[in-house]
């Protein structure tokens, strides 16, 4: 089986400012290939298939529905399936047999990453529930309950209604666990325990006319199958986002914006702080001993800002660091690196705009951690 | 050059009933291949492009952002382009050149039909007049009568504020949006430019929507054609309000426009007298006209939401009828496409009727001839 580095599909891009080398899928069937958003990792544990999010924006444009690509290594080629248009985020790759998850409309759907392959209703969100209202998305970013029997729920109509539970994998009826006027969105399963989500209140989403990032607010809450949501900071804080579970399912991590990267445990409520400094999206690896972020002066128009840290020697390395693309430019709207550990800490998979466009780019983390030793 | 009855890409498909013979797109780079809605001619009147709607939904699906595909009769080739998703903006094809415009956010594209064409973006919505994601710039966009510019009917209904709606018009030229006018917090739609009037548009007003929370038994009479002249206000078509109405085209001689008023007829308003002709009484949905008005066609449902694919032909100087297709909805379980409609239109300068048929379980594009159907009813 081919891998990253000796796959006909990848290209190596060095940084010429720190070393670093990452592999380019040049392999392009579109012509906006970008990775997925930085809570879902898109690579199976063997290796064998990576996921990409592609689009086909007019040339010069950045608007277009994306439907999904697999890699597959072992037969070292790339195959659009077209029948995978979704919405929200991001979908879901279960990384053990490289089936992927997305939602349509009020449908969640998955399918295998063979060619043959078909794509399989799995549920369908309730229409009594619905009202006839055509969603924004039923999941903003899928993720699996940690009996894996579920994905989470999290539906936004209009600027009206939020609704957070849970989408059986069996068919059976959805399960709402709570329905709000607030503005819920990227919730996620805790890794551990099948009744416990990270729920994300975007405030400022809600008003962002005349939010001021200097007012505190809790963003994150801590919803219990059957309980009214508690925020998880013990003190609401200024703006903040970009949260992801530790794989301890005891912390989350989160970006500080304009102060660090943070992890709280969410039984004692202590905050660490684990990289200061004027970040975006940020990702751990299982350990918490590495880290990696992207940064942007304006998220609206970002850089390609990609560097690691390791958290205990206290150096970083920088991956890439590119100007925001020119606005003639194919691109995508949410161009942001957001860039993840992937294939159990394997690689670094983010998104790169080095070569005019946008590609999927990976690193292997074991580079990473020889230079900030 | 091949047509759709000598293309190796149709395949021939007689109504056992009426003897009448449809023409139906059966090469297939899509699942799914829907012809325009009926106010949006497809054919070129060379007749070598018939453009198409294309949608990927999975199998035993029914939703997905349609892109555009085109059947090119002289290569004797279907082509796809996945460039072209048009969810703000339905699209109009030029019938001389072929290019094709669509909408998509805030701009309107255009390309060619052959597959080296690549895609140009003609004009924007101004950004200081949207509030956040547009619902639509342009229900489905047609040619003003100089050929100068598109009409646009945007919607932005997300704004906080309640829905916003905005008609005018976005010149092909690159300039300016010229707003006509804007109308807060109801439900316009469907603006179509006057064929002989570039000054002149009409919309429609969804009254049905804006009470949707409330029972609507479609008695209640209430003005849903509007109509608008440039530097104006918009003002209702007919004399009077009448019950559920919808479904209205421009005559082509821009004094008339037809409408079908469900359950009761489709008829013809004449803009100067506002007098109104029943033209084909019954309860049909979907109605065109050829340019002489002498010929109708009209798709007939009893559930708009899970349709039956119904096509019936009208001579209206003999007053005879003749069914073109007649089947009942697709099982819930096969691939679909929403608004699953046939929307019959005249096209390619009234030689053929297009139209949506489901005659091979499946959603697909075909073409009558119009000779043969004023033969069948003469």
């Amino acid at each position: 089986m081919k891998t990253p580095e000796t796959s006909r599909l990848f290209t190596r891009w060095r940084n010429p400012a720190s070393g670093v080398e990452s592999l380019v899928l040049t392999e392009r069937p579109a012509p906006v290939q970008r990775q997925f958003y930085f809570t879902n990792p898109n690579m199976t544990r063997d290796g064998r298939f990576m996921w990409v999010a592609c689009s086909y924006p007019p040339q010069g444009g950045r608007h277009a529905v994306p439907v999904l690509a697999v890699v597959d290594f072992e037969r070292d080629e790339m195959r659009v399936c077209h029948e995978t248009q979704f919405s929200g985020e991001s979908p879901l790759v279960d990384p053990l047999n490289g089936e992927i998850y997305w939602t349509n409309s009020l449908d969640l759907w998955k399918r295998g990453p063979e060619p043959g392959d078909r794509p399989v209703l799995v549920n369908t969100f309730p229409g009594e529930l619905a009202k006839g209202r055509k969603p924004n998305h039923i999941v903003s970013d899928l993720s699996f309950s940690a009996d894996r029997k579920s994905v989470n729920l999290n539906a936004e109509f209009g600027k009206e209604e939020w609704i957070v539970g849970d989408i059986p994998l069996d068919g059976s009826p959805v399960r709402v666990w709570q329905s709000s006027g607030s503005r819920d969105v990227h919730c996620q399963f805790s890794p551990i325990d099948s009744d416990l989500q990270l729920l994300v209140r975007d405030y400022w989403g809600k008003f962002p006319e005349t939010f001021d990032p200097q007012f505190r607010y809790h963003r994150m809450f801590l919803l219990r199958r059957g309980q009214e949501p508690e925020p998880l900071l013990a003190e609401p804080i200024t703006h903040q986002g970009h949260e992801w579970w530790d794989q301890d399912g005891e912390h989350v991590w989160f970006v500080h914006y304009g102060v660090a990267v943070k992890k709280v445990n969410i039984t004692t409520r202590e905050e660490k702080s684990l990289w200061p400094g004027h970040l975006s999206h940020a990702y751990a690896d299982r350990s918490g001993q590495y880290l990696v972020a992207d940064m942007m002066a304006d998220p609206g128009n970002p850089d390609c800002h990609v560097v690691f840290r390791n958290v205990a020697t206290g150096r970083e390395i920088e991956i890439v660091n590119n100007p925001p693309l020119a606005p003639g430019l194919t691109q995508c709207t949410h161009l942001h690196p957001h860039p993840q550990f992937c294939q159990q800490d394997k690689y670094v998979c983010y998104t790169t705009t080095v070569h005019d466009r946008v590609d999927l780019a990976l690193v292997a983390t074991e580079g990473l951690m020889a230079k900030t030793q | 050059m091949k047509t759709p009855e000598t293309s190796r890409l149709f395949t021939s498909w007689r109504n056992p009933r009426s003897g009448v013979e449809s023409f139906v797109l059966t090469e297939r780079v899509a699942p799914v291949q829907q012809s325009f809605y009926y106010t949006t001619p497809s054919l070129t009147d060379d007749g070598r492009y018939l453009w198409m709607r294309c949608g990927f939904p999975p199998e035993g699906g029914r939703y997905a952002t349609q892109v555009l595909g085109i059947a090119d009769l002289e290569r004797d080739e279907i082509r796809v382009y996945h460039e072209t998703q048009f969810p703000t903006g339905a699209p109009a094809v030029d019938p001389e050149s072929g290019e094709v415009y669509w909408g998509s956010e805030l701009d309107v594209w255009k390309r060619g039909p052959l597959a080296g064409d690549k895609a140009v973006r003609v004009n924007s919505f101004p950004r200081e007049l949207a509030k956040g994601r547009p619902d639509r710039i342009g229900t489905h966009l047609t040619f003003s009568a100089d050929r100068k510019s598109l009409n646009i009917d945007a919607k932005f209904s997300n704004t906080g504020a309640g829905q916003q709606f905005f008609i005018g018009d976005m010149p092909l030229d690159g300039s300016p949006f010229r707003l006509w006018q804007r109308i807060d917090g109801m439900n316009h739609d469907h603006g179509l430019f006057s064929p002989t009037d570039p000054d002149v548009q009409m919309f429609a007003h969804e009254y049905w929507q804006d009470h949707i929370h409330e029972p609507f038994d479609g008695a209640k009479p209430y003005h849903r054609l509007w109509w608008i002249k440039r530097g104006g206000k918009a003002e209702p078509v007919l004399r009077n309000p009448v019950s559920h109405s919808g479904h209205e085209w421009w005559d082509a001689d821009g004094k008339n426009i037809w409408y079908v008023h469900y359950g009761v007829a489709i008829k013809k308003v004449n803009l100067a007298t506002r007098e109104e002709t029943v033209m084909w009484p019954g309860a049909l949905s979907h109605g065109h006209a050829d340019r002489s008005g002498k010929y109708l066609v009209a798709d007939i449902m009893d559930d708009p939401v899970v349709s039956d694919c119904h096509v019936a032909f009208r001579n209206l100087e003999t007053g005879k009828e003749v069914e073109i297709v007649n089947r009942p909805p697709l099982a819930k379980d096969l691939t679909q496409c929403m608004h699953l409609h046939p929307h019959p239109q005249f096209c390619m300068n009234d030689k053929y009727i297009c139209y949506t048929t489901t005659i091979h379980d499946r959603v697909d594009v075909a073409l009558v001839r119009t000779e043969d159907l004023i033969a069948k009813t003469q």
